[in-house]
C-alpha cells in the first residue's frame, strides 16, 4: 500500500480525537540544536472544512485492533481495510510537515495490534526516532494504550509532551455495554499512573534541574457524548471530578456520530448532538476560567442545558439578586459573571478604572458587548440610557442569531406568546418540546 | 505642554523609528504640531510646505531615553511597534500619544478609555494578531534544502514573525518574502537579516516538494468530519485572504 493510502486511512480513523496544543509550557530549540519548539498558547495551523483547528498530524499508528468496541469503526468485527505505519515512515512525515509549517507536532494514537505492550512499543519506537534521530523538540501528544505495562507507559510519557487516556463513555454501565474489552480499571489505572508520574517528575525537577520530564504538558481525556443516556449534569460533574482527582489539563467531549449499525447504539440517522457538545464546552470554559462550580451551572432539577441560551446567560437571568453590578467597583469575579464581559474585557476594566471612572461609552472600547451587558451593569450608579427592562427583550438580546431562529423554528407562531409568559424564570422549560431540530440535541 | 501650535507644514522622514523620533524631537523643540508626517518610503504629492528631517541618531537616542524615563518602557515599545502598523497617519497618532504621555507619565498605557491610547493600542494589537496569524498560516516550500515562503500582510509583520521560525528551526536556511512591503527576511548560519526587494519570484515546486504537498492535502481532506462540515465557522477562523498561499487550498 502506498503512503498516500496509508495516510488517508490512518487519518480517517483518528479524526474523532480532539487535539489541542495549548499546553502552558514553552520550549525553544536554539540552545540544543535540532528542530522544533513549543509555544505555550498553542498554534493552530489550519482549519478543516468542519471548522476544527488543525495543529497536529493526528494519525493512528495502525487501525488493526484486537478489541471490539461497539462505537468504533476499527473494531475487529468490522470489515475494513487495515494498515500500519512503519515508525521511520511516520517520523519522516512528521518532520517534513513540520519544516513546511503545516503542523505543530504529532498526535499519535493506535488500535491495539497483537497486544497492548506490542502497540506501545511501536509508538515508543516512533517517538524515539523523532526525539533522538531527528532531534525533534516540537509537540507530541501520545495516547496511552490501556493495559500496557507501566514501564512502557513511563517510557512513552518521557518522550511525549502530553498523554491522554480516553474515558470513552460517561459511565461504567455504558462502558460495559459498548466497550466490553475495556474496564473502568483499565482506564483509571493508567490515568492515575500518569498523574503520579507527573507529580513525581515535578518534585524531582525542583531538586535536579535536568531530571527527565514526564509529560510536561499534562494529561487530558475525552468522552463520547450522546451515544448513551447520561444527562448533561452527570457529564459535567464527572469532568469536574476528573479535573480535581486526576489533575487533568483538559476534558474533551465529542458528539457521537453514528458510523456503525448496532442494536446497542443510536440508529444511523441519529444526528450528532453538536449543540449539546458546544454547551458542554461552554460550561467547561466557565469552570476553568470563570470560577463557576458545576452545581451552579446544572443540578438535579435542571439536569440538561437549555439549547436556546448559553449557560452563562442562563445563570445570569436566574440570579437577578446578583445584579446590577457597578462597573467602577465590582471585583474581578463579579465582572466575570456579567453576560457580555469576558476574561479580557474584565481585566481591561480593572486596569482602565484605575485611571478614570468608566461610563458606557468607554466600555465599548474595552471590548464589552453592551448589547448583552447593559441589562446587568451600572456605571457610576447609573443605568444605561433609555434602557427598557422587559424580560422578553433581555432574553432576545442574550440569544445569538442562531439561537433565536432555532427558537422560532421550534415553536409555532401562536406559541411565540409563550416567550412573554415564560419570562417567569427559569425560562423555557424545554425537554418536552418535540421538534425534529431539537431531537438532535436530546440524544 | 498645551501651548503647541498647529502649523501648515509637513514633516518628511526616512520611515525608520529613529527618523520618526527626530520628527518628534523637532516638534517638541519648535512646540508645533505639523499638518502631517510622511515617510519618504511612501512618497505622496504634498501641497503644503515640506520639512525634510534628517535622521540623527544622537537626537533619536535622547528622545528614546526621555520616553523610557518620563513615560515608561511599555509606552516606548508601543511606539516602536506602532510604526510597523498599517494605521493611516500613524505618525501623527504616535506624536499625539507622546504629548499625552509626557503629561500623564506611566499611567498612559492603562488609559484604555482615552481615544488616542485606544486607537494606538488597537492598531498595535492588530499588528501582533496578524503576526501571529502568519506564524500559523505561513507555508514553506523546500528547494534543495532551502525553505521559502511568501506572504502578503497588511502590517509589517516580518520583524515579529521571522524570529519565531529562526528559533524553531535553528539549523535550517529559510527566506520569507513580504510582497506588500517589498522586503525579504533571510535566515542563514543562525543569523536573520532583512533586505529590500523589488521583484520577488518564487520558483516552481520540484517533484519531491510536490509529493509532500500532496500528502498534506490528503491529510487535510481526510481529517475533516463530513457530518460536521461548517464553512461559516471555517471562514471566521481562517479568513479567505490568507488562503491563496496555503498549500491545502492550492
Ligand atoms: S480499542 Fe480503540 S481502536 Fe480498538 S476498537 Fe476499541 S476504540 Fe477502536
Amino acid at each position: 500500500m502506498d503512503i498516500f493510502e496509508k495516510l488517508s486511512i490512518l487519518t480517517d480513523s483518528a479524526k474523532y480525537d480532539v487535539a489541542c496544543t495549548s499546553s502552558g509550557c514553552s520550549q525553544t530549540s536554539s540552545a540544543s540544536g535540532g528542530i522544533g519548539s513549543k509555544v505555550s498558547a498553542g498554534i493552530c495551523h489550519s482549519f478543516a472544512a468542519d471548522g476544527r483547528c488543525i495543529s497536529l498530524l493526528k494519525v493512528l499508528m495502525t487501525n488493526i485492533c484486537v478489541y471490539d468496541c461497539k462505537y468504533c469503526s476499527n473494531r475487529k468485527s468490522n470489515d475494513i481495510k487495515r494498515t500500519i505505519f512503519l515508525p521511520e515512515e511516520l517520523a519522516d512525515l512528521t518532520i517534513q510537515f513540520y519544516r513546511r509549517n503545516y503542523i505543530e507536532g504529532l498526535f499519535l494514537s493506535s488500535g491495539v495490534v497483537k497486544n497492548p505492550d506490542y502497540t506501545c512499543e511501536l509508538m515508543i519506537k516512533t517517538l524515539s526516532i523523532l526525539r533522538y534521530t531527528h532531534r525533534f523538540n516540537g509537540y507530541i501528544h501520545a495516547k496511552a494504550i490501556p493495559g500496557a505495562d507501566p514501564k512502557l507507559l513511563r517510557q512513552l510519557g518521557l518522550l511525549a509532551d502530553r498523554m491522554s487516556v480516553n474515558i470513552e463513555l460517561p459511565s461504567q454501565n455504558s462502558l460495559q455495554l459498548l466497550a466490553p474489552d475495556k474496564s473502568k480499571n483499565s482506564i483509571f489505572t493508567p490515568m492515575g499512573f500518569i498523574k503520579e508520574n507527573i507529580a513525581e517528575s515535578t518534585k524531582e525537577l525542583t531538586v535536579y534541574k535536568n531530571a527527565p520530564r514526564f509529560v510536561p504538558a499534562g494529561q487530558s481525556t475525552q468522552m463520547i457524548i450522546g451515544a448513551t443516556p447520561e444527562t448533561d449534569n452527570h457529564i459535567l460533574r464527572l469532568s469536574e471530578n476528573l479535573y480535581k482527582k486526576y489533575k487533568l489539563k483538559r476534558v474533551f467531549f465529542s458528539a457521537y456520530i453514528p458510523v456503525l449499525e448496532d442494536k446497542l447504539l443510536p440508529s444511523l440517522d441519529f444526528k450528532a448532538p453538536l449543540l449539546r457538545e458546544h454547551r458542554l464546552y461552554q460550561a467547561d470554559w466557565l469552570m476553568r476560567f470563570y470560577k463557576f462550580r458545576a452545581d451552579e451551572i446544572l443540578d438535579d432539577k435542571t439536569p440538561n442545558f437549555n439549547p436556546f441560551i448559553d449557560p452563562k446567560c442562563n445563570w445570569a437571568i436566574n440570579h437577578p439578586e446578583f445584579f446590577p453590578v457597578e462597573i467602577n467597583k465590582a471585583s474581578y469575579e463579579e465582572l466575570l459573571r456579567v453576560p457580555g464581559i469576558g476574561v479580557r474585557s474584565a481585566q481591561k476594566i480593572i486596569a482602565a478604572r484605575r485611571c478614570s471612572y468608566l461610563d458606557f461609552g468607554d466600555l465599548k472600547k474595552l471590548g464589552v458587548v453592551l448589547k448583552r451587558a447593559k441589562y446587568f451593569i451600572l456605571c457610576r450608579g447609573k443605568k444605561f440610557d433609555g434602557l427598557i427592562i422587559e424580560k422578553n427583550i433581555i432574553l432576545q438580546s442574550l440569544m445569538s442569531k442562531q439561537e433565536l431562529s432555532m427558537y422560532r423554528d421550534a415553536f409555532l407562531p401562536s406559541q411565540l406568546d409563550l416567550f412573554k409568559e415564560t419570562m417567569q424564570l427559569p425560562i423555557m422549560s424545554l425537554p418536552n418540546v418535540q421538534s425534529s431540530r431539537l431531537l438532535s440535541f436530546r440524544a | 505642554m498645551n501651548n503647541f501650535k498647529r502649523q501648515n507644514i509637513i514633516y518628511s522622514y526616512d520611515g525608520t523609528f529613529d527618523g520618526f523620533l527626530c520628527c518628534a524631537f523637532e516638534s517638541f523643540l519648535r512646540k508645533e504640531i505639523p499638518a502631517d508626517i510622511i515617510s519618504e518610503k511612501a512618497p505622496q504629492p504634498a501641497l503644503l510646505e515640506q520639512f525634510n528631517i534628517e535622521t540623527d541618531f544622537e537626537k533619536a537616542g535622547r528622545v528614546k531615553k526621555s520616553i523610557r524615563e518620563k513615560i515608561s518602557l511599555d509606552a516606548f515599545f508601543l511606539l516602536r511597534d506602532a510604526l510597523f502598523t498599517d494605521f493611516p497617519e500613524k505618525e501623527m497618532l504616535m506624536l499625539e500619544f507622546m504629548r499625552l504621555g509626557y503629561k500623564t507619565g506611566s499611567a498612559i498605557t492603562s488609559m484604555l478609555s482615552n481615544n488616542t491610547v485606544d486607537k494606538l493600542i488597537k492598531a498595535v494589537n492588530y499588528l501582533h494578531r496578524e503576526a501571529l496569524r502568519y506564524k500559523e498560516f505561513i507555508r514553506f516550500s523546500e528547494y534543495d534544502g532551502l525553505l521559502i515562503a511568501s506572504i502578503k500582510p497588511r502590517n509589517f509583520v516580518l520583524p515579529y514573525t521571522a524570529p519565531h521560525f529562526a528559533q524553531r528551526m535553528p539549523e535550517e536556511k529559510f527566506i520569507i518574502a513580504d510582497e506588500t512591503n517589498k522586503a525579504v527576511c533571510v535566515y542563514e548560519k543562525r543569523k536573520l537579516s532583512l533586505f529590500d526587494a523589488k521583484d520577488i519570484t518564487i520558483p516552481k515546486a520540484d517533484e519531491r516538494e510536490a509529493f509532500y504537498r500532496n500528502l498534506w492535502k490528503e491529510f487535510y481532506n481526510s481529517v475533516a468530519i463530513k457530518e460536521r462540515i461548517n464553512p461559516k465557522c471555517q471562514n471566521n477562523l481562517l479568513p479567505k485572504r490568507y488562503r491563496d498561499r496555503m498549500t491545502e487550498f492550492l
